[in-house]
């Protein structure tokens, strides 16, 4: 049997999940398609009625992937923190086996990824032995996935700043786009580690208005609905054409760094957040609140808080919110809760009427004038020339070749006991 | 009951007893079902075989009490004006739908079931092998699901009302089409449009949008009946096994476009059966006459506690007030029967007759 | 603020969420400190409505119930020196509680606005020992160490003796036992009985509900669902009726996956057990879930997909504060009649 691998694709972040699967031997990896509404109204139809929207999705994503596209192996990255993203790959697998398919899912622990319980998937979906090999296919994959995944965060980081300045509309969306299907397609890692170029070269093509002082909010919330443009109705976007700068809290990167211990950024939102929420309780709550109370200092115009209807945690630190508003928390924030009947047509109506306050408190409100500080991205994409960067040529040039020769010694063994046979 | 209503309704009844044994050699044993709904009211009588003797259709107006009274009496006029009036013997009556425990303390019923066993045992005459039923009233819908003969789940929904009748109603009001030809226009379309369907507001201002936005009646229509059906299967139906036969009852199911909806969702053919919309009577009749034998093999002693056709002499009030023993100041809801006698002070009797809508106990008469 | 022998503490425990499981535990804990404790009165409509008016909309009805038992407790008693919000991190090593109790107190605090200071009793065997976390706690108070674990020591016996009791007796009445407060006190409903006199006591059905001990044992939410059902001729059986050996063993799921949460770990267990050694003596199972739980939305599903497969009637029933009495009736009087005429016909 030929071993069809998938995942949920939350947004573009498929591009790095498919470069940590890709180089693994013997198995298929299925591009999961983008989600629409069908897809939605396939995992809604088969999930419990009350269990959050990422639940459905993704259980959407994996039924039409067995349906259309013959996978029968998915991996599914589960937490057994408090809150519900645990239990979803168990639950999943029974709904899926009751329907009659028969696949499995493979959870990915990411408690915490220094214990490394997550590299267990790969042993279980590979059969090919030999440990070595697979090790060297492994760092593969996740040199991949890391390289892919920060630039991912790169070019929605730019695009949230650029859109608000385009003259032409619609350029930054046509860029990000090109340049994600670029990244995408990009296996050679030489040219990856010189994407950020390609990416800072593709942005500056873009004509923008360098004068303007636009609004400034940060959208945060739920990893899988801030992610996923289907699912948030393309939320950066939207903003962005009303000509509002876009900071976004969340990454795949930044997750993943954060489950390595090494994201700093996370760690001074916790330290801020910890008199309102004391510990790590699921999904964003903390880094909400951490991220709502900067912004604030930082002299934001408002905040998103983005998550799926009835979400444990965010809801908890919604209601902490709300419940210091308006002093000591005076940033305007608008709660947006997803789920499989939001219609674009409420939100749009919500969005209009919320960007309308920010303008008026520029206008009217001394605490929201004079703190616009222009983001560094912008100095950084088109003030700062290219430069040449040598570190990287070390890695690409002697220890990949080097790991290359390290994979063939199994295979000559193999070959070897062949021979004998 | 209290005891005083037990003896008030057998001074009643002996005295039709009376009546009644002088021709009891001719008397018919016959069993009435009442369906008193959200909407409408609906009465059977069904003798021992569980053919239909006589039966009636009425819209709610005012009050269940007005309502069922008004019900009585037509019912009455029919049965006269066949002449079965003094042929028949009402031997038990059950109740069923949202207001059966009001109507049974009203007219005197022997049993007050749900809709739910109702429709299934309804449904278990006609059509013995059935394995589903789909039931949209007027303000509920439910899905029940049987297998071998015995309800083996059944489901309701839960807070909103968009997927039944009153939803249809009210579109169909919008929209200028009498509710009678709403099928009708549904089997016209010829092209599906998507009405978002969870929520009676979200379903409206759908409708609304599509309508500007320039598609027929008939496209609407069908994309209204898609998406109740939808709405439905994803609610009502969801995590239930629909194998066929299935049965579909109630008063949507005049709809012949939810009919072939549901018919295209499922794949499988629908049944609807002739008395589609007299099926929770026509159960609470057949409950009822299943309870008296069972009573009778028990006990031996069965005894109808229907008032007669006398309770359309009689007079009910309601009265309501708030109770003030509690925090929870609940909303107590008496009925009082009005014997016709005086007490000493020269003030009209009252009898009461229910009393409900407190949450502790403390005053309800059942 | 330290207990001295002059100022005997004053502190409020919201009748409300896992009152109804540590309750009597609480109860014995504050009283050896020689604390004043006053519990808010049984739940009404005016608490309910109260707290929903200040939590946010799309929290679960326990929380928004809790947020009116502490405004309740505030204005019964003013003078309260504090009001007691336990922290239920973890009690096992691999297992959470809901998110929502991981951040009661700071729900709570922030959440509603008041002066009186809340004092938190962290339960987080991840971190610290139980002994360890009731020395924390008494710091506050100005206890030392060993009169805390004494202390915790003693309410663990009486929890344990509670519990003992509570098998064979009425759970609600001897959670009610712990109020002293006469203007507290509930008396027993009457309730209407559904089964005619000739054939009452006849035609008994057995019957399981699950849930969260605050969902199955707050009357007013769940309009008296036990009672309802004795008045239906049920035999009712809940997870506190299970001898507690059967709540050792470790659970999976689909044999890879370790549950997680606390309090589902009981219901699956109870399920399991049900499924298993106890399949005949039970009809029907009824699983209490409150609208917006996150843990009951899964487990929910589990429960109800063994059911079906051992061919046991499952019914779920959804509370909300919306919720009305009639439509819970009518589902809890068809599936008691559904199972009726299984078994007896």
């Amino acid at each position: 049997m030929v071993i069809r691998v998938s995942f949920p694709s939350m947004g573009w972040s498929k591009i790095a999940f498919k470069g940590l699967y890709r180089p693994i031997p013997g198995v298929e990896v299925v591009d999961p398609p983008v989600v629409t509404r069908d897809i939605v109204e396939l995992g809604a139809k088969y999930s419990p009625e009350f269990v959050c929207l990422p639940f459905k999705v993704t259980l959407g994503e994996f039924i039409n992937m067995i349906e259309n596209y013959n996978c029968n192996v998915f991996i599914m990255s589960i937490d057994c923190g408090p809150c519900r993203l645990g239990f979803y790959a168990p639950i999943q697998e029974r709904i899926l086996k009751d329907l009659g398919y028969d696949v499995t899912i493979i959870p990915i622990q990411q408690d915490d990824l220094l214990d490394f319980q997550w590299l267990e998937p790969f042993y279980k979906i590979t059969k090919v032995k030999g440990k070595l090999m697979r090790m060297v296919d492994i760092v593969k994959g996740i040199r991949f996935a890391f390289l892919k995944g920060s630039f991912i965060e790169d070019i929605t980081r730019y695009e949230g700043i650029i859109r608000c300045r385009e003259i032409n509309k619609g350029d930054t969306t046509k860029t990000v786009e090109k340049l994600l299907k670029i990244l995408d397609k990009e296996w050679d890692f030489q040219k990856l580690h010189q994407f950020h170029k390609v990416v800072k070269r593709e942005f500056k093509k873009i004509p923008i208005n360098r004068d303007i002082e636009p609004l400034r909010i940060m959208i945060a919330g739920e990893n899988h609905i801030v992610l996923e443009p289907y699912i948030n109705m393309d939320i950066v976007k939207k903003f962005g054409d009303e000509g509002i700068e876009v900071h976004q809290g969340n990454s795949l990167y930044g997750w993943v760094m954060h489950k390595l211990h090494v994201n700093f950024k996370r760690k001074t939102l916790e330290r801020i957040a910890k008199p309102y929420i004391p510990m790590d309780i699921g999904g964003e709550a903390i880094w909400v609140i951490g991220h709502y109370i900067k912004c604030q200092k930082e002299g934001f115009d408002g905040f998103i808080h983005a998550y799926p209807f009835t979400c444990m945690p965010e809801v908890s630190a919604r209601g902490i919110i709300e419940g210091q508003q308006p002093d000591p928390f005076y940033l305007p924030i608008q709660f947006y809760s997803f789920d499989e009947h939001t219609g674009y047509e409420g939100m749009r109506t919500r969005l209009e009427a919320f960007v309308d306050l920010m303008k008026l408190n520029r206008k009217n409100n001394p605490k929201f004038q004079d703190n616009y500080i222009e983001p560094p991205e912008i100095r950084e994409i088109f003030d700062i020339p290219e430069k040449y960067e040598g570190i990287n040529t070390f890695f690409t040039g002697i220890v990949e070749p080097f790991l290359n020769t390290l994979k063939i010694l199994p295979k000559l063994k193999v070959n070897k006991r062949q021979h004998e046979k | 009951m209290t005891d005083q209503i037990a003896i008030v309704s057998n001074i009643e009844e002996k005295s039709l007893i009376k009546k009644n044994e002088k021709r009891k050699e001719k008397t018919l044993d016959v069993f009435m079902g009442i369906d008193i709904g959200s909407v409408s009211l609906k009465i059977v009588l069904l003798d021992k075989n569980n053919s239909i003797i006589e039966k009636l259709w009425l819209r709610n107006q005012g009050s269940p009490i007005e309502s069922s009274k008004k019900g009585i009496r037509e019912l009455k006029e029919k049965l006269e004006s066949s002449g079965m009036f003094n042929k028949i013997n009402i031997k038990g009556v059950g109740t069923t739908g949202s207001a059966r425990y009001l109507i049974k303390s009203v007219i005197g019923g022997d049993i007050a079931k749900t809709e739910i066993i109702a429709h299934a045992v309804a449904s278990l005459t006609y059509y013995p092998d059935v394995k589903t039923i789909l039931e949209i009233g007027g303000q509920d819908s439910k899905i029940i699901i049987l297998r071998n003969g015995v309800v083996a789940d059944f489901a309701m929904n839960s807070v909103c009302a968009a997927g039944t009748g009153s939803f249809l109603d009210h579109q169909a009001s919008r929209l200028g089409i009498p509710i009678e030809k709403f099928g009708e226009y549904a089997l016209r379309a010829d092209s599906d449009i998507s009405i978002a369907g969870r929520c009676g507001v979200f379903a409206e201002s759908d409708m609304i949008h599509k309508a500007q936005m320039g598609y027929s009646k008939e496209e609407i229509v069908k994309g209204l009946c898609d998406a109740l059906v939808r709405n439905y299967l994803n609610n009502v139906g969801k995590g239930k096994e629909i194998k066929p036969p299935i049965v579909f009852q109630g008063g949507v199911s005049y709809n012949e476009g939810l009919v072939k909806a549901f018919e295209e969702a499922l794949g499988a053919e629908i049944l609807v059966p002739e008395e589609n919309i007299l099926m929770g009577a026509i159960g609470a009749a057949i409950l009822v006459r299943e309870e008296s034998e069972r009573t009778e093999k028990i006990s031996e002693n069965w005894k109808t506690k229907f008032r007669g056709f006398n309770v359309l002499n009689l007079e009910f009030e309601t009265k309501a007030f708030r109770c003030q023993g509690c925090p929870n100041r609940c909303e107590v809801v008496s009925v009082y029967m009005k014997t016709g006698e005086e007490d000493e002070n020269g003030k009209e009797k009252k009898e009461i007759v229910a009393r409900w809508g407190d949450r502790c106990g403390k005053w309800a008469v059942y | 603020m330290n207990q001295t022998e002059k100022h005997r503490l004053k502190i409020g425990i919201p009748r409300a969420l896992y009152f109804y499981k540590y309750g009597p535990f609480w109860t014995a804990f504050l009283e050896f400190l020689n604390c004043d404790v006053k519990i808010s009165g049984p739940t009404t409509s005016v608490i309910v409505e109260e707290g929903t008016k200040d939590a946010n909309s799309e929290l679960c009805i326990p929380i928004k119930i809790y947020f009116g038992h502490v405004k309740n407790l505030l204005s019964e008693f003013p003078d309260l020196d504090y009001i007691f919000i336990p922290r239920y991190v973890s009690s096992h090593k691999e297992q959470f509680f809901c998110p929502k109790f991981l951040i009661l107190p700071e729900a709570v605090k922030y959440g509603l606005k008041f002066d009186t200071p809340i004092i938190t009793l962290e339960i987080n065997v991840k971190k610290n020992s139980e002994h360890e976390s009731a020395i924390n706690f008494g710091k506050i108070l100005g206890y030392n160490q060993e009169t805390m674990i004494k202390a915790w020591d003693y309410a663990n016996q009486k929890f344990e003796e509670f519990q003992d009791k509570a098998y064979e007796g009425d759970y609600i009445e001897l959670l009610d036992e712990l109020d002293t407060n006469p203007k507290h006190k509930r008396k027993k409903k009457k309730l209407k009985q559904f089964i005619p006199e000739a054939i009452r006591g006849k035609f008994m059905v057995n019957i399981l509900v699950l849930g969260h001990s605050y969902n199955v044992y707050e009357t007013h939410i769940n309009r008296d669902l036990i009672g309802r059902l004795e008045a239906m001729d049920c035999n009712v059986t809940t997870i506190e009726k299970l001898p507690k050996s059967e709540f050792s063993e470790k659970i999976t799921i689909n044999e890879q996956y370790h549950q997680y949460w606390q309090s589902e770990d009981e219901i699956l267990k109870t399920a399991r057990y049900y499924l298993r050694d106890g399949k005949n003596t039970i009809d029907g199972v009824i699983f209490l879930i409150s609208f917006a739980c996150g843990p009951d939305s899964l487990i929910q599903e589990i429960v109800m997909r063994d059911m079906k497969k051992r061919k046991i009637s499952y019914l779920d029933l959804v509370l909300d504060e919306h919720s009305g009495e009639s439509g819970l009736i009518t589902r809890i009087e068809s599936f008691t009649d559904m199972i009726r005429r299984k078994k007896y016909n």
